[in-house]
């Protein structure tokens, strides 16, 4: 992955209070303010993941781990935007021994939309061909998710929290929720009117739990 | 959809003077790789006269299923560089380049060849030498030399690398143009066919925004015969709707065929969570990032 923030750079007009240069020049403190605040859309995904992949290097998460984070935060936004708002915000920030990736967006993810949201349509044969996978041969997406996924994961264990509409859809269709659940330490999702909001974490090596600062 | 390819290499005639363009060493190998491996099996002898050094050349046809030690052995098939062939001493003649061809084709004949199969990779004639301006001559040349016979030229021309015009002047000397199938290529991916071993290469980043190319992409590899390698060594991201994909296709297939997933293990990490590398029919290679 090409991570380099200062090519992408971060996007401008941002209206939240920590966005923006704020945002830009946020330190990777403990404090959970963020390292990286950045909108997305189906254009930018690309960006997103190259932004993804240098923050959380720069963050302290090892080498190898790194993918694992950027597939995670990959699935959360194509969910916003194939069976939500169709855009969203990421939030990437430290706390408590772990990054923390928010993937938020304010549409409402109903079951019966995200069954048969019109995504575009490059986004069929994806479909159809998640709709013919066998069975007994796929990786079991409903399976790997909690049967009861509203029930919070206890701290620590991999394991999936959600609220609302959210919890049905993701457990029902699994789009790339699966995924999103085998490779973070914790995941939550939470739905509601006012739209969705997926976390992600991953725990950081305890040595480098506060990382030094490139000063 | 396929686009930039009016024949498949797997397609050429006896008698053709073929223009292959290619983007990447990786496309020029595969179709060299199937070009030579066509014509051994043909029963034809096999020239390539590349770029690079040949026993590289010799490598990369080997890596791609060629058995090149058996086919060198016995002389139906060598590598070999330009200067003292199509060159002598940094200077480009097109008279004594067809002298050489000329002889080649009658030392196939005597020993007791059906055909020839030539590949020439002209990278050369993108460095600065004397008599450079002959190339349309070698290429009217061989042109009418092969005409009627059993001997047939593949010329590789770097896109990148050569200027449209040069392009468009040698052109009209081939029979044919060819190309690699592509499916799918901008600046942060690129689908296309791959013909040595058959199946298709994927380079760059993959998500669903791409479905549609590669859905068509992994339809035509599966109607052809055989074992299918999904080569993914450049591939540096894929996503979760491309790797399911991936695994219908690879387990949609009969059972007497096997299916090769190569890639870098950012990539097969993500099949490996789909329970594809403990599966009979499906191989999972992991390869080192380039």
């Amino acid at each position: 992955m090409s991570g380099d923030p200062g090519r992408h750079g971060l996007p401008p007009g941002d209206s939240s209070p920590a966005g923006g240069t704020a945002a830009r020049a946020a330190p990777p403190g403990a404090d959970g303010s963020p390292l990286l605040e950045q909108p997305f859309s189906s254009d930018s995904l690309y960006a997103l993941r190259a932004a993804v992949a240098a923050h959380a290097a720069q963050a302290g998460v090892p080498a190898g781990q790194v993918p694992d984070l950027v597939i995670a935060v990959h699935e959360l936004a194509t969910n916003a935007i194939r069976h939500g708002a169709g855009h969203g915000r990421l939030r990437i920030w430290a706390g408590g021994g772990a990054l923390h990736c928010e993937v938020s967006d304010d549409g409402v993810a109903s079951p019966a939309r995200s069954a048969t949201a019109p995504a575009g349509p490059a986004t069929a044969p994806a479909d159809a061909a998640a709709a013919q996978a066998a069975p007994a041969a796929a990786p079991a997406d409903a399976a790997a998710v909690p049967a009861d996924p509203v029930a919070s994961a206890p701290g620590g264990a991999r394991g999936l929290g959600g609220t609302g509409v959210a919890a049905s859809w993701l457990a029902a269709h699994g789009h790339g929720l699966w995924l999103v659940c085998q490779v973070a330490d914790e995941t939550a999702v939470h739905s509601g009117p006012s739209g969705t909001v997926a976390t992600v974490s991953f725990t950081l090596p305890a040595a480098r739990a506060e990382p030094v600062r490139r000063r | 959809m396929t686009v930039g390819a009016s024949t498949q290499i797997t397609d050429l005639a006896m008698n053709d003077h073929a223009c292959l363009t290619y983007g990447e060493l990786e496309e020029l190998f595969d179709l060299t790789a199937a070009f030579v491996r066509d014509g051994l099996s043909g029963g034809l002898k096999v020239l390539w006269l590349s770029d690079g050094p040949p026993g590289q050349a010799l490598a990369e046809l080997a890596r791609r299923g060629v058995d090149v030690t058996s086919a060198t052995a016995t002389g139906q098939l060598a590598a070999a560089g330009c200067e003292g062939r199509l060159l002598s001493g940094q200077a480009f003649a097109a008279d004594h380049a067809m002298g050489w061809l000329g002889g080649q084709m009658a030392a196939c004949r005597s020993e007791g060849f059906p055909g020839l199969r030539v590949a020439v990779d002209m990278g050369w004639a993108l460095r600065p030498l004397t008599g450079i301006e002959q190339l349309p001559d070698f290429e009217a040349g061989i042109a009418t030399s092969l005409a009627g016979g059993t001997v047939s030229v593949l010329c590789q021309y770097d896109r990148e690398g050569f200027d449209p015009v040069t392009l468009a002047s040698v052109a009209a000397y081939h029979t044919r143009s060819v190309a690699a199938a592509t499916y799918h290529a901008d600046a942060v991916l690129r689908i296309c066919r791959q013909y040595a071993p058959p199946g298709i290469r994927l380079a760059g980043e993959i998500d669903y925004q791409a479905a549609e190319p590669l859905a068509l992409a992994l339809a035509e590899a599966i109607r052809l015969d055989g074992d299918l390698t999904i080569n993914m060594s450049h591939l540096i991201f894929i996503d979760a709707p491309c790797t399911r994909m991936i695994v219908d296709a690879a387990r949609s297939l009969a059972r007497s065929r096997q299916v090769r997933l190569v890639g870098p293990a950012v990539v097969s990490r993500r099949f490996a969570s789909y329970g594809v590398g403990d599966r009979p029919g499906i191989d999972l290679v992991t390869v080192d990032e380039r």
